[in-house]
């Protein structure tokens, strides 16, 4: 237990570090470029669960880009287990890149599933879903595919599902997350010899 | 310490995969192209213009937040002062290096490092030109503009990117007598 804590005031500190150091925009911005994007997703698709199934891809796409920053400018080396994962996930990367940290909870038995809890959400501020969105949208659903995506690259494969949305009325938001598997490392082909 | 609401800040990568993931979307999505049953050249102009009105839209949206508690800017000169600080600053974190105008309603403004750039130049393996990367902020830029009373044309020349002249150019019937 206490090299658990240790290692998360490790992590919390990681994230404040790379988090003070990074430029910053407002977060009205992003929140409103955000909102604007979402509108035109639903012009596209218009029913919420494609909506949901688009945003979740374009955050894939995101994700797997974004790892090789996050792990450049904040230091936490490699990610090798999925329980460690979903600590650096909360308390670093939360940190850098949206400025609030999460929490990791409601573990399962087997330790392959647990919840991101967090309580502000920068991307849904001023944010209020039309009735005929407000049960079906998952406004932020890009999160989750940022993290899959994320975690891919780094050969954790998991689903991620929003099962707690603000903006759905709920206490908080809270992202699940279930582990599938470790991809083995591909031995890289080496086409100049 | 609870923050104030709108005083949050986020770090500028994730506006930037945010405005990267947006450019894809609109630029280099298959499904999105092959809904319209179109010309190919129609689809690809009818593409750039929704990411450009939709960087209008958010520019004219965020000015009015930025500009609200700012006394009413009389002249032209005083409003694309305005945009080389304040909107500058909020939008890409640093001012214009530099303005310049013929004073007949052409302004040309050059930022040596044009931050939104500064990702996607450094990155080879980026999707499409770096001119598509263009159009979302040169729409921001117009919207904000727009939103100052002011009606332009304005173009980018980001050919020595991350370095970047914009040029504004006033449309005609807006001209200051």
């Amino acid at each position: 237990m206490s090299s658990s804590t240790s290692r998360s005031s490790t992590w919390n500190k990681l994230g404040d570090a790379a988090y003070a150091k990074s430029e910053k925009v407002s977060a009205d911005l992003v929140a409103l470029t955000y909102g604007s994007f979402v509108r035109e997703i639903i012009k596209d698709y218009e029913e919420p669960d494609q909506v949901n199934k688009e945003l979740e891809k374009l955050g894939y796409n995101i994700g797997i880009r974004l790892i090789e920053d996050f792990l450049a400018k904040s230091g936490v080396g490699n990610c090798s287990s999925f329980e460690e994962s979903a600590e650096i996930i909360s308390r670093v990367a939360f940190k850098m890149f949206l400025g609030i940290r999460a929490t990791v909870s409601n573990w399962n038995n087997e330790y392959n599933s647990c919840s991101i809890i967090f309580e502000e959400n920068p991307l849904a501020e001023y944010v209020e879903l039309p009735p005929e969105y407000s049960n079906a949208l998952l406004y932020s659903n890009m999160l989750c595919g940022v993290i899959r995506g994320a975690l891919e690259m780094v050969q954790i494969i998991v689903e991620c599902e929003f099962v707690k949305d603000q903006l759905r009325g709920d206490d908080t938001n809270e992202i699940r997350i279930r582990f599938k598997e470790i991809l083995q490392e591909q031995v890289p082909w080496n086409d100049e010899e | 310490m609870a923050q104030e609401k709108g005083d949050a800040l986020v770090a500028e990568e994730t506006f930037d995969f945010l405005v990267m993931i947006i450019v894809d979307y609109f630029l280099h999505s298959k499904e999105i192209s092959n809904k319209a049953s179109l010309k190919e050249d129609l689809v690809t102009k009818r593409k750039l213009e929704r990411l450009e009105s939709l960087g209008r839209d958010i520019g004219r949206r965020w000015l009015e937040k930025l500009a609200q508690d700012t006394p009413h800017l009389s002249t032209e000169l005083d409003k694309v002062k305005f945009i080389c600080k304040e909107f500058w600053t909020a939008t890409f974190q640093k001012q214009i290096d530099n303005l310049k105008t013929n004073n007949k309603g052409t302004y040309v403004l050059s930022d040596k490092i044009f931050k939104r750039l500064v990702h996607v130049s450094e990155t080879p393996d980026s999707v499409g030109q770096i001119e598509d990367y263009m159009v979302f902020p040169l729409g921001m830029i117009k919207g904000a503009l727009e939103s100052l009373g002011m009606n332009c044309d304005v173009s980018g020349d980001c050919s020595n990117a991350p370095s970047c002249v914009f040029t504004i150019n006033v449309k005609e019937e807006q001209k200051e007598k």
